[in-house]
């Protein structure tokens, strides 16, 4: 993979994945008509291993399982709300309850599709995935690590749901980093930290330039959490602070804070997420996370009343 | 085995009783949707059309079998026990802290994949015959479907998937019925005309009679030689509740308990006492 040009997200999942299906016959891609630049070139370079199945995901699915079953290892892509909310039974029932290796790949986390309204936006699709028995669940976070959980896809056996995104986001990891972790301390502290996930990590990072002492945690894998190691970073921390682009109910924000609970940690916890109900306002994403109240200002905003209410 | 009609009547008729039997003792069961499926299920397993045995059932190469209405488990239930998959006293137990209960689950010996959630399972085996054709492996994909179950909408995107990919090594046959909990598929929401659907699809389509053990070797045999590029949907025209006169075509005998006086009855008409009724 070439590292020194930033890669649009989508590009860089199918880079790890174009690496693994060049190796090993037995991977398989399949797509609900949904494309990336890189997927056209496993299209074109691996037809018998790709399969376009048309927009019908439950079917997709299903599809893929009994592909599974028969011993395949199987990407299957599509609108992330698509794969894992409409093909909700299919995932629990075909894959999760069967144990089998497919790879679950949804582009559109958060407000990604920011003009495209609620039905493309990836609010709860995390949140509904994580209620699955067996499911682990990535959020990526920028190229590096889109790339490196593309081959946690291959390696790792069992159902997996990847929540990736399009674009560039700015780069925090690099090749040398251990993905079976699931999170990264970009920066530390003993007054705050944020535990953040996917996108908003960004915007945790620039919120700690704005307020000082303020660490930052990226969440990418949210189930299972690696709970051993959240519980050791924030033991001794004052303020926890969760940060995510998805819905409070079923979020990292409740995870996080029954992990807290059930290791007896003591400390003020502040979650920020999206309100629970559907989106209606159509812009870009800063406008929509301005809407929300997820941008960096207003986060800071939140925080300093926070802060002061202690 | 023993391709011989009268054999493999006798053969479902024993079967029957062991369903009667069976869903006496775990209190309830899915008696119709099993009585109507299981003459076509014994000609699968035991006319050399699956040819899956306990032997063979991890084989990479060995015939894939999926009970898309899955509430008709107890009907393969008995088969595989019959065949040595599990002990009897797994079906004495049904329902009651043994493997089996009202649904297949994979952990059962002899089954295939997980199934109950109707509108499954023709996907998962366009899933297995499109991996037979990857890996240039012969076997076959059979899935039997209720023809209540042919109201979810995946059966119809998986039936367009596997006829665009010429996917000729998978058979489905619908246990057509024609009665869902409720009623008639015909006043519920009409599937008619049924076949030419299938066939609008790209199907190759054969319409049989589902009890008539004959016909339907005939028909699995004539598939077996077929040199048709289609997937093959045989629509097995069946009756809900067949072999016990009182329960055929009367949806209510979908699901429920067997007392002792409808338990004299049945088994008497089964065991060929025609006095009854």
């Amino acid at each position: 993979m070439e590292i020194t040009v930033l890669v649009d997200m989508r590009d860089a999942f199918f880079n790890g994945i174009y690496d693994v299906i060049e190796e090993d016959k037995n991977v398989v891609v399949l797509t609900a008509d949904h494309g990336a630049f890189r997927l056209s070139e496993i299209e074109r370079d691996f037809p018998e291993q790709f399969l376009n199945v048309g927009i019908a995901e439950q079917n997709m699915i299903s599809v893929a399982a009994g592909l599974a079953q028969c011993g395949k290892i199987v990407y299957v892509y599509s609108i992330n709300n698509f794969i894992s909310m409409r093909s909700l039974e299919q995932v629990n029932i075909d894959l999760c309850g069967m144990n089998l290796h497919v790879n679950l790949v949804g582009v559109g986390a958060g407000f990604t599709y920011s003009t495209d309204g609620p039905t493309h936006q990836g609010m709860q699709d995390m949140q509904a995935m994580s209620t699955l028995p067996g499911l682990s669940v990535y959020n990526v976070t920028d190229d590096i690590n889109s790339y490196k959980l593309a081959k946690i896809g291959y390696r790792q056996p069992g159902p997996k749901y990847f929540r990736i995104e399009k674009g560039k986001n700015e780069r925090i990891y690099n090749l040398n980093h251990n993905i079976s972790d699931g999170l990264y301390k970009i920066s530390d502290s003993n007054e705050t930290l944020i535990l953040s996930t996917g996108y908003m990590t960004h915007t945790a990072i620039n919120v700690s330039k704005k307020i000082d002492n303020i660490g930052v945690v990226d969440i990418y894998r949210t189930k299972p959490l690696n709970e051993k190691k959240i519980v050791d970073i924030c033991r001794g921390v004052k303020n926890i602070i969760t940060l995510e682009e998805g819905t409070y109910s079923g979020g990292l924000c409740e995870k996080i804070a029954l992990l807290l609970l059930k290791n007896n940690i003591n400390c003020n916890f502040l979650p920020i997420a999206v309100e629970d109900k559907p989106c209606y306002y159509y812009g870009n994403r800063q406008m929509l996370h301005e809407k929300y109240k997820i941008d960096t200002d207003n986060i800071c905003k939140k925080i300093k009343i926070f802060m002061e209410s202690r | 085995m023993i391709l011989n009609t009268s054999f493999l009547e006798e053969k479902s008729n024993s079967f029957r009783i062991k369903i009667l039997d069976t869903i006496r003792k775990a209190g309830k069961g899915h008696i119709g949707g099993a009585y109507s499926c299981i003459d076509i299920l014994t000609v699968l397993y035991y006319a050399n059309i699956l040819n899956i045995t306990k032997n063979n059932f991890k084989d990479n190469n060995r015939n894939r079998f999926l009970l898309s209405k899955g509430h008709a488990a107890i009907a393969q239930y008995v088969i595989l026990q019959d065949l040595g998959f599990f002990d009897k006293k797994e079906l004495e137990r049904m329902n009651n802290g043994g493997i089996l209960g009202e649904h297949p689950d994979h952990n059962i010996p002899g089954i295939e994949f997980d199934s109950g959630s109707l509108g499954h399972g023709l996907s998962i085996c366009c899933g297995f015959a499109l991996s037979a054709k990857l890996d240039n492996l012969d076997y076959k994909s059979y899935v039997v479907l209720g023809d209540g179950e042919c109201y979810e909408g995946t059966i119809w995107e998986a039936a367009l998937l596997s006829s665009h990919l010429n996917l000729n090594n998978l058979v489905a046959i619908v246990d057509r019925n024609g009665l869902c909990i409720h009623g008639e598929t015909e006043k519920i929401n009409k599937l008619n005309p049924f076949s030419e659907k299938w066939e609008s699809f790209g199907w190759n389509v054969i319409e049989v009679d589902g009890h008539n053990i004959a016909k339907l070797l005939e028909t699995f045999n004539t598939i077996e030689n077929s040199k048709t590029n289609k997937p093959t949907v045989i629509i097995a025209n069946t009756i809900k509740g067949k072999g016990v006169s009182f329960m055929e075509n009367d949806h209510k005998w979908h699901h429920g308990g067997i007392s002792d006086e409808i338990y004299d009855l049945a088994i008497k008409e089964l065991n060929g006492d025609n006095s009854v009724g």
